[in-house]
């Protein structure tokens, strides 16, 4: 079903392009990609969806939330594109139309440039633009890390130490900033995909937004965009577990989930719990199998720590090699540690160490089992971890040791010594009065006192050599790992794969040297071409010779399909699933230290008694039989290699103290479906840009106004409440008769006291009143004059009122002091205003302040010609004998309402599709209908609308969609100070029009169909049996909750 | 039920009922007792059991209003303090908002 719609709608949109070519039309080819397959509904034609995105998302700690989220219903802003600073300062200091939602490039998303934007309170979204294959849209900052300057110190060694703890000697991460830390509740996304970025400036941004040359704003309709990234957690880790973990919960949600997943571990001797194993007597050699950045699914992570790891998996490959080497009893045995999550506050490392502590590690014993020997801290000798090993400094690798291990002080010497000498140089030691760099040793450090010698290895001497640390820039890239535009990149041996390869090659050697106190072979070294492999397939396409070869035949067209997605990410992640790169890091594990056993696909599995080794079965290498033909060998491996659960303790712990700091409490908020996504569409006019996508539910209500004395205009704040959350709007409103409110059109003042040059200031004494706007035939018009503080007159002489107009000053009446009856007496000298006006006043009465002349044109009387500047002008007599005249101006302006509106005329070659009274039409899919509405639109013009119904619709729906073509006529005046206007709308019929209701109205209301003074025109398709599309559409989530107030107002009632 | 068509004696019961009922932690039913009776107690012609009726429409009334004050105090206490009340609150929620504290 889906599949036929898109494809009928795209038809129908290619007739659409070849009917309108050469009109200014907003689509172009681009656009068809991104709407055909889906099943397209109006929400399909109004807004234009982005696919390629990631979002920033909420993760949570102990006590913490950090990321970001988007209001409920996503975060609606006008798009405005930052290429340089110009365009910056335009939005903070002019950018009338807020909220704007910002498109940056890379360099330009600083902290502090977010911070601007968003204390500016004109934003609330940030896209950043990240096309990392186009680096004029994308020019890397020089430096950029989200993480903080001194990376794991809470959960380190140092914590709390005085002189080494919070980077004291040595920040490792001096470009750190901090922004994945911080709180954001505005969303931000980056936008991958090269030609939606350009969609979005050139159609969207340059057609529409883009200010004019002399910086003036340009007015509607304006592109704006939705980013909607609305998270489920809140507050803290603590806070969401227990949500999602509340029975009493009627809507059961996931509100977070704990970051986890598992790690490796091999053993080279397979030492059952039957054989004996001494204390001391495991070498550890340590790589950290994660890494984070700021955005969601980007995780490159090429330095840090794909380059630790490529390093550790061919240096257990050289090794793997001489393993008889390790039988011996007096030999030590060597355990490659892969662990996970010691990103997030070394969850791998803290939760190894606490099952070693339980008698957990790596298995539990169970009875009647053969199973591999527990191993505790006792049973550790050394400890070796590589770090990043990509970015060298001084061109050497650099051991680095903790300053505070006086205890093993010569053991340590002795490792770096023989490290050294093995590498002829190439590892060199670091200032030794360094503390230790962020790394998973420092937590078995913490937890065995220092009592253990420990040689970090890594990249730089001191501070980070890697500019892009957890960051989404740590690409195959930067660290000259790229093998470029070949037809074999598997087979490019890069800078990178070479000095890796050495560097695994010393590794390997002096894990021989450690373990077996020999000299280790000279033909032992890494395989240079396992090492230009693993980094390809690690960092640019995991469908490669190599994995293809470890993962089971099943496998392989998934790894295939993943490769279309780019490399697989290098994220902790949730612990619910198990990552890609963990379990292919185990089959590596398994390839380079195993060993092949000779059993059918069935067969090969541990038996029930034996968990020493793990069984996998692989697809193997390609090989050519005698006639040429290629094929797999499918094979059986096993070896120790498995993978132990990294989740931390803290959730495994029933009291465990949140704020206590001990292990780590990071979870990842979850979201539901649908809840993120970005979108753009066209924004009307103003009025409607509120209330454009929350139509379904937005009320609107006063919240409180505070009125200018005299004038009739309002300061007010909106609430316009749309789910659960308000949004504040303040505005300028004209309160008019009625009630109704209407938006300023103008600003003018209502209210003018002007004085004549000749007044001394004793002499201040007229006022005037006006009604500043009336709609005619609906309002009175009212102009009183007031003579106040006439204290110094001896009698006023007469009062009169003007209107200046375009048909000139003249007089229209008169109250004058009658000596005759000693009263007031009124005089008309504009007759024809007589009949349709009253007019009442007083100068002779005592209080001088109530001295007064009101002419009041009657509403169903006012004629449009009543507009003008009317004046109050007073002749009075002052004490001292004098002629004294003084005059006050006010403006009326005349308003009018749209009154009438024309049948809509449809195109007259259609005439045979529709009905004699031209108020149905039958067309064939892909007919483009063009129709025009006329009528009047009021004083000031509005202008028609058009608002679309289909047939499983409920509710009109603004047709502001990006395929329909619609245009306005220029205002023309008719009478009684209406303005007349038509619109034109081109339609293409699609196989949705099964019963579509076009409506054609004035835009004085915020939804469509609320007007009563409308036209509908019903549009049917000539296709018979249509099916009408998905009605679950109709059903929104809301409804959900609806369900479940209901369920609870009847559990209330039942309660009692 | 049209009262109009009850004879005195058995309105003066149903009003009892209704008022009694109300004890048992139904608010609703005083509600609606002192709206369905309003016009009996306070504007029909005296009879007999009218001052009765009277006193368990003003006792409903009054129940009512308690009962209206207890509630609306209690969802304004708990919706300004849900989120300092922590552990509590959520336990007590049947819905617990997505995304805010």
């Amino acid at each position: 079903m889906k599949s036929i719609i898109g494809i009928g709608r795209v038809f129908a949109i290619d007739n659409r392009l070849s009917a309108t070519i050469g009109s200014s039309l907003l689509i172009t080819k681009e656009y068809i990609s991104f709407i055909s397959g889906e099943g397209l509904r109006i929400s399909n034609k109004t807004y234009i969806e982005i696919s390629g995105k990631a979002a920033c998302i909420r993760r949570l700690n102990g006590t913490h939330q950090v990321g970001c989220t988007s209001g409920i219903k996503g975060d609606v802003g006008v798009v405005h594109y930052i290429q340089n600073s110009s365009d910056f300062d335009w939005l903070l200091q002019r950018g009338p139309d807020k909220p704007y939602a910002v498109l940056l490039h890379s360099e330009d998303f600083s902290p502090d440039r977010v911070r601007q934007l968003w204390y500016s309170g004109k934003v609330n979204g940030i896209m950043v633009i990240h096309t990392t294959d186009d680096t004029d849209l994308t020019p890397f900052p020089s430096t950029f890390s989200p993480d903080n300057t001194c990376p794991g110190d809470p959960y380190g060694l140092y914590h709390g130490d005085s002189s080494y703890s919070n980077c004291k000697r040595q920040e490792w991460n001096p470009q750190g900033n901090g922004l994945f830390y911080a709180d954001f509740s505005f969303p931000i996304f980056i936008l991958t995909n090269k030609s939606e970025i350009s969609e979005i400036i050139n159609t969207c941004y340059i057609k529409f937004n883009k200010p004019l040359e002399d910086g003036s704003p340009r007015p509607h309709p304006l592109c704006a965009v939705e980013l909607k990234a609305r998270m489920s957690g809140a507050k803290d880790s603590e806070t969401c577990i227990r949500r999602t973990n509340t029975p009493t919960n009627l809507n059961p949600d996931t509100y977070c989930d704990p970051l986890g997943d598992k790690s490796v571990i091999t053993t080279i001797k397979a030492t059952t719990q039957n054989e004996d194993l001494p204390d001391n007597s495991i070498i550890m050699a340590i790589a950290r199998l994660d890494s984070f950045s700021l955005f969601e699914n980007i995780y490159p992570s090429a330095d840090n720590h794909v380059t630790g790891i490529v390093g550790l998996l061919a240096a257990a490959e050289a090794l793997g090699k001489y393993q008889d080497d390790f039988m011996k009893n007096d030999t030590k045995d060597i355990m490659f540690a892969f662990l996970n999550g010691e990103a997030f506050d070394y969850i791998g490392s803290s939760r190894v160490i606490y099952d070693m502590g339980r008698a957990e590690f790596p298995t539990k014993y169970k009875d009647g089992q053969t199973q591999l020997h527990n191993i505790n801290l006792k049973k550790l000798h050394s400890i070796v971890e590589v770090n990043q090993l990509g970015h060298r400094d001084d061109g050497k690798l650099w051991m680095h040791t903790d300053p505070l291990s006086g205890f093993v002080a010569t053991q340590i010497e002795e490792m770096v010594e023989i490290i050294k000498n093995l590498s002829n140089n190439l590892i060199d030691r670091a200032d030794i009065s360094l503390p230790l760099p962020p790394a998973s040793t420092q937590r078995f450090l913490k937890k065995m006192e220092k009592k253990i010698p420990a040689v970090v290895i890594t990249d730089h001497q001191r501070a980070f050599t890697n500019k892009y640390y957890n960051s989404r820039f740590d690409l195959a890239s930067t660290i000259e790992a790229d093998p470029g535009n070949v037809t074999n990149p598997e087979e490019v041996v890069t800078e990178q794969a070479q000095n890796l390869t050495l560097a695994a090659s010393a590794l390997a050697k002096s894990l021989y040297r450690l373990a077996t106190g020999l000299d280790p072979p000279q033909n032992m070294e890494a395989d240079q071409s396992t090492v230009s492999q693993l980094l390809y397939c690690f960092l640019q396409s995991p469908y490669c010779e190599l994995f293809r070869q470890i993962v089971s035949p099943d496998d392989d067209s998934t790894l295939k399909k993943k490769a279309e997605s780019g490399p697989y990410p290098f994220y902790v992640s949730v612990d619910t699933v198990d990552n890609h790169v963990t379990s292919l890091t185990k089959r590596l594990m398994t390839k380079f230290v195993g060993s092949q056993v000779n059993v059918s696909k069935d067969n090969c599995k541990q038996p029930d008694n034996n968990k020493v080794f793990q069984y996998v079965w692989m697809q193997g290498a390609l090989t050519r039989d005698a006639y040429n033909k290629t094929s797999r060998q499918n094979h059986c491996m096993k070896s120790t290699t498995l993978s132990v659960v990294a989740k931390s303790p803290a959730f495994l712990l029933d009291d465990y103290d949140w704020k206590s700091g001990e292990y780590s409490t990071w979870t990842e908020s979850s979201w539901q479906v649908g809840a993120i996504s970005i979108r753009i569409f066209l924004v009307p006019s103003k009025q409607l840009e509120e209330s454009h996508h929350h139509s379904q539910s937005a009320t609107l209500s006063l919240r409180w106004y505070n009125a200018v004395e005299g004038q009739n205009t309002m300061q007010g704040v909106f609430l316009v409440k749309s789910g659960s959350y308000p949004w504040y709007i303040r505005r300028s409103l004209i309160l008019k008769k009625g009630g109704d409110l209407q938006q300023d059109p103008v600003a003018a003042p209502t209210t003018k006291h002007q004085t004549s040059d000749k007044k001394t200031q004793c002499y201040e004494s007229v006022m005037i009143e006006v009604t500043g706007h009336v709609t005619i035939f609906k309002d009175n018009i009212t102009i009183t004059c007031r003579a106040a503080k006439s204290g110094n007159l001896n009698y006023i002489n007469n009062i009169q009122i003007y209107r200046n107009n375009s048909a000139g000053n003249n007089p229209l009446v008169t109250v004058s002091y009658d000596r005759g009856s000693t009263g007031s007496m009124i005089n008309w000298q504009e007759q024809g205003l007589k009949l349709r006006a009253i007019a009442e006043g007083d100068v002779h009465n005592s209080n001088p302040e109530l001295k007064f002349l009101r002419l009041n044109i009657l509403a169903n009387m006012s004629r449009c010609y009543d507009e003008g500047s009317y004046t109050c002008s007073l002749h009075a007599q002052t004490t001292s004998g004098q002629q004294y005249d003084e005059e006050a101006s006010g403006d009326v302006m005349v308003h009018s309402v749209p009154d009438r509106i024309d049948k809509i005329q449809i195109n007259a070659k259609d005439n045979n599709y529709v009905n004699p009274t031209q108020t149905t039409g039958q067309f064939p899919v892909g007919h483009l209908v063009k129709m025009t509405c006329s009528g009047t639109v009021g004083k000031p013009p509005t202008q028609f609308r058009w608002c679309i119904k289909e047939n499983t619709d409920t509710d009109f729906m603004v047709l502001n969609h990006l395929y329909a073509i619609v245009s306005h006529s220029n205002v023309t005046q008719v009478e009684n100070c209406n303005n007349q206007r038509a619109t034109y709308l081109s339609y293409t019929v699609s196989n949705l029009d099964t019963l579509t209701v076009l409506l054609c109205e004035p835009e004085t209301e915020l939804y469509c169909g609320k007007n009563l003074l409308n036209r509908t025109f019903i549009i049917k398709t000539t296709q018979s049996s249509i099916n009408v599309g998905n009605r679950a559409a109709l059903y929104s989530p809301n409804i959900r909750i609806l369900i479940s107030i209901f369920a609870n107002l009847l559990l209330f009632i039942f309660y009692f | 039920m049209d009262l109009a068509r009850v004879k005195n004696a058995d309105k003066l019961d149903l009003c009892r009922k209704y008022y009694l009922g109300g004890f048992a932690l139904l608010p609703f039913l005083w509600l609606i007792n002192s709206i369905w009776f309003f016009r009996e107690a306070f504007l029909k012609p005296a009879y007999e059991q009218q001052p009765q009726i009277r006193t368990y429409v003003i006792r409903s009334m009054i129940g009512t209003t308690v009962w209206l004050a207890i509630i609306v105090t209690w969802v304004t206490v708990f919706q300004t303090h849900r989120v300092d009340w922590g552990v509590i609150a959520d336990r007590i929620s049947f819905i617990i908002p997505r995304g805010v504290p």
